[in-house]
């Protein structure tokens, strides 16, 4: 069967530049190819002149009516009337089958455009599915009922063989339905794929492998004795189109599979026990459920790519938008301390300046302020900070997580918030991987933190203690303060996220969200536990570095 | 010609600039402060001004406190300008920035400022760290007595 040719000139004629062809002679083009492959169709026509096992007219009709409108069904009908009526038959049972054939196809379109998403049919697995059992099994019925009952009543054939014939006919569309179908709507439809030469090398090697199973499964290569049934060699070629092409090139492969397969079957391969008809019906109905199949599996494969592609836009765009988002809270940070600051400074000039001059409530006004506009401050340069986690590149390197635990305390201890009497107490660290400064800072938020929590305990105590896992090391920083409760666990290092009332503590609430962000971004996680009462542990984990 | 030596204040933010000149006023260093409120203001009173000549009596300028944003020619052009120029080049350069942004920290000492110091208000009395700074840079710091001399030890101040 060489019936590739036709549609492929309908699919370069419906697509492209070719698109713009006037629609009459789009229409007069289909009329010619359409009576072309109903012809090639009827060659192979065994059981009666008019039904075939190979009726590709059926997946054209099917195709155009989607592509084109069903108000193009005239010439369907007129293509379908001159196949028939100078093939076998009167006047009357050519119209008889030309009606069948054009009822089948306008069922079929109004079908697909109903629930399978017209043209877009071959895009989703589900709608493969509609389709196979919309279009490829029930509206053929019309067809092969409408065909069959007219060659009868014409006494065209014997009411005898109704049935033999109705099934023929019937797979025959079917097959037709499956396999011709998609392959158009793929091939009119833009735009064409832009393959790199390694893609072009591959589906060469991909069409070798496809004739040479197509050879092996339906021809007469091998002797005789060896011919076994080997259809399911189909299955691999077919995949590999369809995972490493897309639904189009599988389509595609498919026809190939079916030109081979008639081709062989006709050359006498094959065929076996059962005759040459059989083996026809045989095929076209192995090609149609094979072509549902892996056309399915190709929508899928498709549809994960796209899925694929777009989840790296949306990924793409959010880095973009966080950047974004970064620089603009960089900015605001930056344009409010300014002014801020300003008042701060004022409000220390009246209070050195003027103090003497001011009674207890005016002053007792101007502290409040000056603490709001330091809160205000402080909690700006935080924010810069925690924007700047990100932005920092350093140099991994080992890092002493000992001694860089103790230099916090100590910057802690000497800052200018002071802890008080606490104990603090560090155990042998395994040694980090990681950036030093910002390590430190994290020691020094949670440091900070515990300080903080511990406010008014009897015997203040901050523990550092840590355990090599192998690839990952566990720090855990504990204290003996007020604790959370245990309900809260991760949320503590949301950014804003804060133990109590805002004047419980002071701090600006980002000192456990910088440790996440800094932490998370060595690749290690974060965790806090509490009993709620008795102290809270904060704990992270780093990539294990040399040394201790 | 001015006798006493000159620092020359560079910012857009008359708030600092009012804490910043009460703060070098109350060192009782010997100074006299001249202010700039753009980059291109204080390019004019190094003498660096496009097309305007430099002043008939150019004031002795011996440390420029920077901001770095401003607007038009900002506080790094302003360091480029200085930097290009024979006449310009010794003069210590302290930026004096909001920003602690590695990236402006780095480039403004690729461009050759001698010194960085991010505005703080929560430390100490107000602008006393500008104050601090001009006294080290001021009476620590051996400064080139005239910027001509420059070219006897030029590599004194880079």
């Amino acid at each position: 069967m060489r019936s590739e040719r036709p549609p492929s000139a309908l699919g370069e004629s419906a697509s492209g530049q070719a698109r713009r062809l006037p629609l009459p002679a789009l229409l007069a083009l289909l009329v010619v190819v359409y009576f072309a492959a109903g012809k090639l169709g009827l060659s192979l026509a065994l059981v009666h002149p008019s039904a075939t096992p190979i009726w590709a007219p059926t997946g054209i009709a099917i195709a155009s009516l989607l592509s084109l409108g069903i108000r193009i069904w005239p010439v369907i009908f007129l293509g379908a009337f001159l196949v028939n009526v100078t093939t076998a038959g009167s006047i009357a049972t050519s119209f008889g089958i030309a009606a069948g054939n054009t009822l089948e196809g306008v069922i079929a379109a109004h079908l697909v455009n109903r629930f399978a998403n017209g043209t877009r049919v071959f895009n989703r697995a589900q709608d493969i599915f509609k389709f196979t059992l919309l279009a490829g099994m029930l509206s053929t019925t019309v067809s092969a009922t409408f065909g069959v009952t007219s060659l009868a009543l014409g006494g065209v054939a014997p009411w005898a063989s109704y049935g033999p014939i109705w099934v023929t006919w019937w797979l025959g569309d079917a097959g037709g339905c499956l396999i011709v179908t998609p392959l158009l709507i793929f091939w009119s439809r833009g735009p064409w794929p832009r393959w790199t030469r390694a893609q072009v090398l591959e589906a060469a090697a991909m069409l070798l492998c496809l004739i040479a199973v197509g050879q092996l499964v339906f021809g007469t290569l091998l002797p005789e004795a060896l011919r076994y049934p080997l259809k399911f060699l189909c299955i691999p070629p077919l995949l590999w189109a369809a995972f490493r092409f897309d639904p189009r090139v599988a389509a595609t492969a498919i026809l190939v599979l079916t030109a081979l397969g008639v081709w062989g079957i006709l050359g006498g391969g094959s065929s076996g026990a059962v005759g040459v008809n059989e083996s026809l019906v045989l095929l076209h109905v192995f090609l149609g459920v094979t072509a549902v199949t892996t056309l399915a599996l190709a929508a899928l494969v498709a549809e994960q790519r796209r899925r694929e592609a777009a989840l790296q836009a949306a990924s793409h765009q959010l880095r973009e938008a966080m950047t974004e988002l970064e620089a603009f809270s960089h900015s605001i940070s930056h344009d409010l301390r300014s002014p801020i600051g300003a008042v701060l400074n004022y409000t220390a000039i009246i209070e050195q300046d003027g103090g003497d001059r001011l009674d207890d409530e005016s002053l007792r006004l101007l502290g409040r302020i000056r603490a709001s506009g330091e809160a205000a401050v402080h909690l700006l340069d935080q924010l810069l900070r925690f924007i700047w986690v990100e932005r920092e590149e350093e140099e991994r390197q080992n890092v002493d997580m000992t001694s860089l635990a103790r230099e916090a305390f100590a910057e802690l201890a000497e800052g200018s918030e002071s802890p008080g009497e606490v104990e603090f107490a560090v155990a042998e660290l395994p040694a980090a991987r990681g950036s030093p400064a910002l390590l430190l800072r994290v020691f020094r938020n949670l440091f900070s933190n515990s300080v903080k929590y511990t406010r008014g305990r009897d015997h203040r105590r901050i523990e550092v203690s840590g355990s090599n896992g192998g690839l990952e090391n566990t720090y855990v920083v504990s204290d003996n303060g007020i604790g959370f409760d245990p309900r809260l666990g991760e949320t503590l290092y949301r950014p804003f996220r804060r133990l109590g009332a805002a004047n419980d503590s002071e701090g600006s609430g980002l000192g456990l969200a910088i440790v996440a962000k800094i932490v998370r971004r060595h690749g290690g996680r974060v965790w806090a536990e509490s009993d709620g009462s008795s102290g809270a542990r904060f704990c992270f984990t780093l990539p294990s570095g040399k040394g201790r | 010609m001015s006798l006493l030596p000159s620092i020359l204040l560079v910012d857009d933010d008359d708030d600092y600039l009012f804490v910043a000149l009460r703060a070098i006023e109350r060192t009782g260093l010997r100074v006299e402060v001249r202010i700039a409120r753009s980059g291109s203001e204080a390019l004019a009173l190094l003498g660096l001004g496009s097309g305007a000549p430099a002043p008939a009596a150019p004031v002795r300028i011996v440390v420029v406190m920077l901001d770095l944003r401003m607007p038009g020619a900002d506080g790094l052009e302003v360091l480029r300008r200085m930097h290009e120029c024979d006449r310009t080049r010794a003069i210590p350069v302290v930026v004096v920035s909001s920003s602690d942004r590695p990236d402006d920290v780095r480039q403004s000492y690729e461009l050759g400022a001698n010194s960085y110091v991010v505005k703080r208000y929560l430390t100490g009395p107000p602008g006393a760290y500008v104050a601090e700074a001009v006294r080290y840079w001021i009476e620590l710091n051996e400064l080139p007595r005239h910027p001509v001399e420059r070219e006897e030890r030029p590599e004194s101040f880079r």
